[in-house]
């Protein structure tokens, strides 16, 4: 089922293509957007530039995965920064929240179902969830007004009375398990020991050796799922669906869609010492990866017989804009700003109106209103279609033959040239309107409003 | 291939009555029947059936945590009421702060819940709280209450969204969550211009000519049918939407200047008038915002000007509402994210305070004229009648004649109720 092509030259573009810097680019968002949509401290973006700042070196740098998970675990110092602070930061640093995400991320596992109760459909038990969160009891991640930042710190000297505290401004000793029958008590003191194999620390472990601890269990090859959440992920992004219901719930208790083609990548990347980049390339040569996709459907099981269809990122469709409209990145007037958000460029603008949780099924995507009034009547889109700024004009004054006018249009906006029917309904639509470049513009417009413009097909 | 399959037509009746495109419809055709009862009172007897039908809530979101002792519950008499005094009210016994002369004199109709009470003292947190019912957690995205409503009671194929969001207060990231950006609010940023990207950019033949370029580009290749269709379907419903007469909704200058100036010469009081329009002409939720309640310094000057943009738009949409007929449909509802401390603060400003606290509600079947719950003398604790966040989502999702147990599937695959927990407020309607 899974053939490597072993084309030399589509190895050869693969490879330039993960030492470009878009690679790393691309995939530093993606995670920045798998923390970020799901964070709790509202604040918390002031320092997600620096996530993604310090996620596209590691992967530029292709440092393990497990060195990555690794350092957003054992962070501490100033999230703007440190930018391995982040995925603290955006759960403001309560150890309930942190070690739900580090869980579901890392190791594609919702424990957070069992906080309350007993997980409703796996194993995990209310105490296993807790003495997960025990890993973190002595983290914080203090707002500092002034700078305007997150400062994450363990400590390890505590008063000798402690109360809980919602706000997390201070660390406790240790994390307590609210009683659920009396929730106005502190609490019953939780032992860190990792739900996945069950190795433990004592009570009274120090704030490192806490987080290292966890850090090296969790990324231990021993734990297959720390292997398998990455390379669910990876195949969802590249093939347009997982192997699991949901990227981010897999585990002992879900069972995989050909879980023969998922052990041997899991395998493969575990054996590679968790090298990302080895995983793309894995996934990027396979036969499946070259078809053309087609459309998922409720009805349809998942079979790998093609890639599906899937809907671009925010970054990918502000990528495909600035190439559309043949622009520099700054040359593209901001859409929005919003509140807590800073500033928004045009990058951060769109994001607003096209990002979704990449976590998210892309099967339950759906386009919005707002989207499309932002294509067809947006003024980032009009200023470069229409008149003398338009690419209808400047590739006008570049050529004067019609098919290649229409090429060009064509590539830069969706990448791949007119097929002979779109031709023909091009030519008609131009031997109906006064003038060429009105035409022209119109084509143009009418390519960045099609659905192709807004998917990877 | 026509532009014409871009303009759905179907004329079904639905959830709130009879399709707003009927009332179009059946206004343009009334310029025949104009003569015999003219153009205004045809559009206005298909509202009328509208009115009947559908319920509707106007959220006035009082961003930063208004002062409840500058605003529904005034402390004269104690240290820690500060120099705000307390007026009478058109209803005997309650009595409002100074800061609200305008509302004090519909009193009769509003309902004070004086005894709101919560833990969630950071902005974010209660201010999500506050609109959804729930704490944040990285599971699940809870849909905000006006997404909840819309999908609730608005018409999937009415031409005006059913969520509308107005004014630069309102928080960024509270839409649709697991309901889908379909229940997103179309935000109106400024009320004096319409919203985003509604305007086509081309004259209307040219703007018609390229959608229907797209479709029969994208009729040329097969591969992805389900997805064209759903394309086509969004660009057939945005466009219809923009080239729509509904439209015209959005401009305030069809109100008579008098109309315009009954809500006072701020954004919030335009945005307010603008809710009504909305409410008027089929919209499900509107969310109008005013911001900056956060008075850590400087409380008792900065409430009494946030009050002056409040009081007058606040009564006037109340009379307003009234006078068309809409109230008894129309619940409104105003509150911030939590309270402020009734000690003061030495640089005489009021901090968090989520332990008592105060909202107002009016319209939606609500019986007016009436204080639910209480403080003590100093305001710092609730002894009469505590309403917790799950009590007012429950009751206004009765109110709006919606069942609060209804689930939704989340997006993990679990159903998640609209309300978990929280009694019904039995007060406000007896």
């Amino acid at each position: 089922m899974l053939q490597v092509d072993s084309g030399f030259e589509r190895a050869a573009l693969v490879d330039s293509l993960l030492n470009s810097e878009q690679y790393a680019a691309n995939w530093a968002r993606y995670w920045r957007d798998t923390i970020f949509y799901r964070r709790t401290e509202e604040r918390s973006p002031i320092v997600m530039g620096a996530t993604e700042d310090y996620l596209r070196r590691a992967l530029a740098a292709n440092r393990s995965w497990a060195d990555v998970a690794t350092d957003f675990v054992t962070a501490a110092g100033d999230g703007r920064q440190n930018g391995n602070a982040g995925l603290i930061v955006a759960q403001g640093g309560r150890p309930e929240e942190t070690v739900s995400e580090v869980s579901r991320i890392f190791l594609g596992i919702q424990i957070q179902c069992a906080q309350c109760h007993d997980h409703p459909t796996d194993r995990w038990t209310r105490e296993q969830f807790h003495q997960l969160a025990a890993f973190f009891p002595r983290v914080s991640a203090r707002f500092n007004q002034e700078e305007r930042t997150f400062v994450v710190s363990g400590q390890d000297r505590f008063a000798r009375v402690q109360r809980p505290n919602p706000n997390r401004f201070v660390g406790m000793p240790e994390h307590l398990m609210p009683d659920l029958n009396e929730p106005e008590k502190p609490g019953e003191a939780m032992q860190p020991i990792f739900f996945v194999d069950a190795r433990s620390l004592p009570f009274g472990a120090t704030d490192a050796e806490r987080r290292e601890s966890l850090a090296a269990w969790m990324t231990d090859p021993q734990n297959e799922w720390f292997a398998k959440a990455a390379v669910n992920r990876v195949w969802s992004e590249l093939i347009g669906r997982s192997f699991y219901d949901a990227v981010d719930d897999i585990g002992p208790d879900r069972s995989p869609i050909s879980p023969e083609v998922l052990d041997t990548l899991a395998d493969g990347f575990a054996a590679s010492g968790y090298d990302f980049a080895w995983l793309l390339r894995t996934v990027a040569l396979t036969d499946l990866y070259g078809r053309r996709s087609i459309e998922s459907s409720p009805e349809r099981p998942a079979a790998w017989i093609a890639p599906y269809r899937v809907p671009l990122r925010s970054d990918q469709i502000f990528d495909r804009l600035v190439q559309a409209l043949q622009v520099n990145e700054r040359q593209l007037p901001t859409v929005r700003r919003e509140r807590g958000m800073g500033p928004a460029d045009a990058r951060r603008g769109l994001q607003t109106l096209f990002g979704f949780d990449p976590s998210d099924s892309r099967e339950e995507w759906a386009e919005s209103i707002p989207q499309a009034l932002f294509l067809m009547n947006g003024p980032v889109v009009d200023g470069f279609v229409r008149g003398e700024n338009g690419l209808s004009a400047r590739v006008m004054r570049e050529t004067d033959r019609l098919e290649i006018q229409v090429d060009e249009i064509y590539a830069y906006s969706l990448a791949r040239l007119p097929t002979d029917e779109e031709r023909s309904v091009v030519r008609r639509h131009l031997e109906s309107v006064p003038e060429r470049r009105e035409g022209l513009e119109d084509l143009h417009w009418s390519l960045i409003n099609s659905s192709e413009f807004l998917h990877r097909d | 291939m026509s532009d014409r399959s871009f303009v759905t037509t179907d004329l079904t009746p639905t959830r709130r009555g009879w399709h707003r495109r009927d009332v179009l419809r059946s206004a343009a055709m009334g310029i025949a029947g104009a003569g015999l009862f003219g153009w205004q009172a045809t559009l206005a007897a298909n509202a009328a059936t509208l009115r009947r039908q559908g319920k509707a809530c106007i959220l006035l979101w009082m961003q930063g945590g208004p002062s409840q002792l500058e605003t529904f519950d005034p402390k004269p008499e104690h240290a820690n009421g500060g120099e705000t005094r307390a007026i009478e009210t058109n209803v005997s016994g309650i009595r409002l702060s100074e800061n609200l002369p305008q509302l004090a004199r519909r009193m009769d109709k509003v309902a004070l819940l004086r005894g709101m009470t919560g833990k969630e003292g950071s902005h974010p947190r209660a201010s999500f709280l506050m609109h959804t019912g729930y704490l944040p957690t990285a599971a699940l995205r809870y849909p905000t209450l006006g997404a909840n409503v819309a999908h609730q009671l608005g018409d999937p194929t009415a031409e005006l969204p059913s969520f509308v969001r107005i004014g630069r207060g309102a928080r960024a990231d509270s839409g649709g969550g697991y309901l889908g950006v379909k229940f997103d609010p179309l935000v109106v940023a400024d009320p004096t211009t319409p919203p985003e990207n509604t305007a086509p950019t081309t004259e209307t033949a040219r703007f018609r000519r390229r959608l229907s370029l797209v479709e029969q580009l994208e009729s040329t290749g097969s591969a992805h049918p389900r997805g064209m269709a759903d394309h086509r379907e969004l660009l057939g419903r945005a466009s219809t939407m923009i080239l729509s007469p509904s439209m015209s909704v959005f401009d305030l200058e069809r109100e008579s200047e008098a109309d315009r100036e009954a809500y006072g010469d701020t954004d919030f009081g335009r945005g307010c008038l603008l809710a009504r329009r909305l409410v008027e002409s089929g919209v499900t939720f509107v969310e109008v915002g005013l911001g900056n309640w956060d008075t850590h310094q400087d409380n008792f000057e900065k409430s009494r000007e946030l009050c002056g943009q409040l009081d007058q738009p606040f009564a006037r949409l109340i009379e307003d509402l009234e006078q068309r007929g809409l109230l008894e449909s129309t619940l409104v509802l105003c509150m911030g994210e939590f309270g402020r401390t009734p000690k003061i603060n030495p640089r005489g400003g009021r901090d968090h305070f989520p332990r008592a606290f105060s909202t107002a509600i009016a319209g939606g079947g609500v019986r007016g004229g009436q204080v639910i719950g209480g403080t003590d003398d100093s305001g710092s604790e609730v002894i009469d009648r505590p309403v917790e966040a799950a009590d007012l989502f429950r009751s206004v999702y009765r109110l709006l004649g919606i069942d609060p147990d209804h689930e939704n599937m989340s997006g993990v695959g679990r159903p998640i109720p609209l309300v978990t927990g929280g009694e019904f407020v039995q007060e406000l309607v007896s």
